[in-house]
């Protein structure tokens, strides 16, 4: 099964990926070298989408870091624990939610007549906002539901991490006199590093962000979070003739590079962990 | 049982305004006893982002509890005035699909659960214990797949589907997650496998036991733990599982509900479905998710911290 399924698909991407295969015309495949990708290379939606896709990135990891960051710092400091338990538990939450369900109920929450964020923002008497429709704002909505939705991932990386710190260093900083402030930027922060960089490593992978855009704007408003991925998607199952031998080589560079990335984060993840 | 659970909660959301004044009693009696502010800013802190956590859910449940006539409204009102539990009957009665695409959900994923936990423990055992050519190879092309996005799957797998005549079946979905799924499953139990002492296996042999009774009766019971782990790791995913299923299905045959969802779009202007069947399906959705979430809750920590984590 594993073999059928997961071995000769990828061995036949890698055929697919230097052929001319448009799946709707009929055309039987046909070996043709290189010619995808000089294709690839000379696509004015290359740069455009990759440039969207990054600009994503830099709206979704620092703010996601930096949420999961604080809360995991502030878990780590609750003794009690009962209530430590109950705190990780409803905050990761939303890791597990199914996730089709989970774009679409942010979708909803996005409507512009009758979402929740208009709601509120209604009671404060602010103007209502077009969170998915607006072409500037598009993209750091999806990116907002996102850090939502896989903050508890983080958080916990950031707990084994905090775990890891003896807890004497924080005392002894205390006994000579520095601050809560001094201690998280002194003592904690440094000792994070490592995990920062695997916390970094994993979320780069959102960089093959596919799903999130395809259900909650389709890649619109006027492509403005067309990612990377998704242009992939659109040109073999959208595009007029399912060109399924151009898009596998925009599908396997994506593939090659998420792999590379996984690969490191699991490294540094082992290290930690022993 | 699918009534209970929204029920209290919904009567949790109704009960907010008289839980607030309580809650600032409590806090005054904690100050007036000396507890430091810093600790109470902590928890301030902790309780804000839990909300944040929930409060989709919360608002999905005031959606789906309240009546219609109070839905579209400008502006909306955040609570309803008064609770009603017919959408959750409508969204059967109005749209007779949603048990379809709910039978196609269950079996697809249970299928593919079953079918990854089976494997996996059988072929961990394999890669822990048993001597066989190119077992090393073997493993490291199950590494290597691990790793790999399914996405870059998605052409070749759609056309080895379309030509083996499975594209919009339930068996279309359940080999590629089997498939998908293995690698981490088998990595998973393997370590679990290679983590339960040899010397008890040695003991069994010594008692004339043959290797599938050895793996039968002593390594599937003792790496019980992680074949569960393997499972809701299975599951996750695979509940809310959306390109392949969007892809390979195109019908009632095997259309699950993380795409039959997109049916139920809360549209006032089709006039189809009401927001507030919408809101129960989704809600629906999330519960199987949510008791195998705290219902395992033990494991799940232990999975992901040690399993996961470690692989």
């Amino acid at each position: 099964m594993f073999g059928v399924f997961v071995l000769y698909p990828l061995a036949n991407a890698l055929l697919i990926a230097f052929s001319r295969y448009q799946f709707l015309t009929g055309e039987a495949p046909r070996f043709t070298g290189l010619a995808n990708v000089e294709r690839w290379l000379g696509d004015e939606r290359l740069l455009e989408t990759i440039g969207i896709t990054l600009q994503y990135m830099l709206i979704y990891l620092p703010a996601s870091t930096l949420y999961a960051l604080a809360v995991a710092i502030l878990l780590d400091r609750v003794v009690n624990r009962r209530l430590a338990t109950g705190y990780r538990v409803l905050l990761y939450l939303p890791v597990v939610l199914p996730a089709s369900i989970t774009f679409h109920m942010w979708k909803w929450m996005y409507d512009p007549t009758w979402g929740l964020f208009n709601q509120l923002l209604g009671v404060f008497g602010v103007p209502a906002l077009r969170w998915l429709s607006d072409p500037d704002m598009a993209l750091p909505s999806i990116a907002g539901m996102e850090v939502w939705h896989l903050m508890g991932i983080t958080m916990m990386l950031f707990l084994v991490g905090l775990n890891n710190i003896p807890r004497e260093l924080g005392e002894a900083a205390r006994v000579d006199g520095a601050s809560p402030w001094q201690i998280v930027r002194h003592v904690t922060l440094p000792l994070l590093k490592p995990i920062f960089l695997i916390v970094v490593v994993l979320r780069l992978q959102t960089l093959g962000v596919i799903t999130q855009p395809l259900i909650m704007t389709d890649g619109g408003p006027i492509r403005s979070t067309t990612t990377y991925g998704l242009q992939a998607y659109f040109i073999a199952f959208r595009d007029t003739v399912w060109d399924i031998g151009y898009a596998s080589i925009w599908f396997l560079v994506l593939g090659l590079f998420s792999a590379l990335l996984a690969f490191v984060a699991w490294r540094g993840m082992r290290s930690q962990v022993e | 049982m699918v009534e209970a659970v929204p029920h209290l909660a919904g009567a949790g959301i109704l009960r907010l305004g008289q839980v607030i004044p309580v809650a600032v009693t409590a806090l005054r009696r904690g100050l007036r006893r000396g507890v430091r502010p810093g600790a109470l800013l902590k928890h301030a802190a902790l309780l804000a982002a839990v909300f944040l956590s929930i409060a989709p859910f919360l608002w999905l449940l005031s959606i789906a509890l309240r009546p219609v006539t109070e839905t579209y409204i400008v502006p909306m009102p955040l609570l309803p005035s008064s609770l009603t539990f017919t959408h959750f009957l409508d969204m059967l009665l109005v749209a007779p699909l949603m048990a379809v695409y709910y039978r196609n959900s269950f079996v697809i994923t249970g299928a593919s659960v079953a079918a990854v936990v089976a494997i996996a423990c059988l072929a961990g055992y394999a890669f822990a214990r048993l001597h066989f050519p190119a077992r090393e190879p073997l493993f490291w092309i199950v590494v290597t797949a691990m790793f790999l996005p399914a996405a870059i799957a998605l052409p070749p797998l759609y056309v080895l589907l379309s030509n083996l005549n499975l594209l919009d079946t339930w068996l279309g979905l359940i080999l590629p997650y089997t498939g998908w799924y293995l690698p981490v499953s088998m990595f998973i139990m393997r370590g679990v496998y290679q983590a339960i002492p040899r010397e008890l296996e040695d003991a069994a042999r010594l008692d004339g036991a043959s290797a599938w009774q050895i793996f039968w009766r002593i390594m599937l019971p003792l790496g019980a733990s992680g074949a569960i782990v393997v499972a809701i790791l299975a599951f996750v995913p695979i509940w809310g599982e959306y390109l392949f299923s969007f892809t390979f299905t195109s019908t009632t045959n095997s259309m699950p509900m993380s795409v039959g969802i997109r049916f139920f779009e809360p549209s006032p202007a089709t006039g189809k479905y009401t927001f507030n069947v919408a809101a129960a399906a989704a809600l629906v959705m999330f519960l199987p998710s949510m008791l195998v979430y705290v219902g395992l809750q033990k494991w799940f920590t232990k999975g992901l911290m040690e399993g996961a984590l470690k692989f």
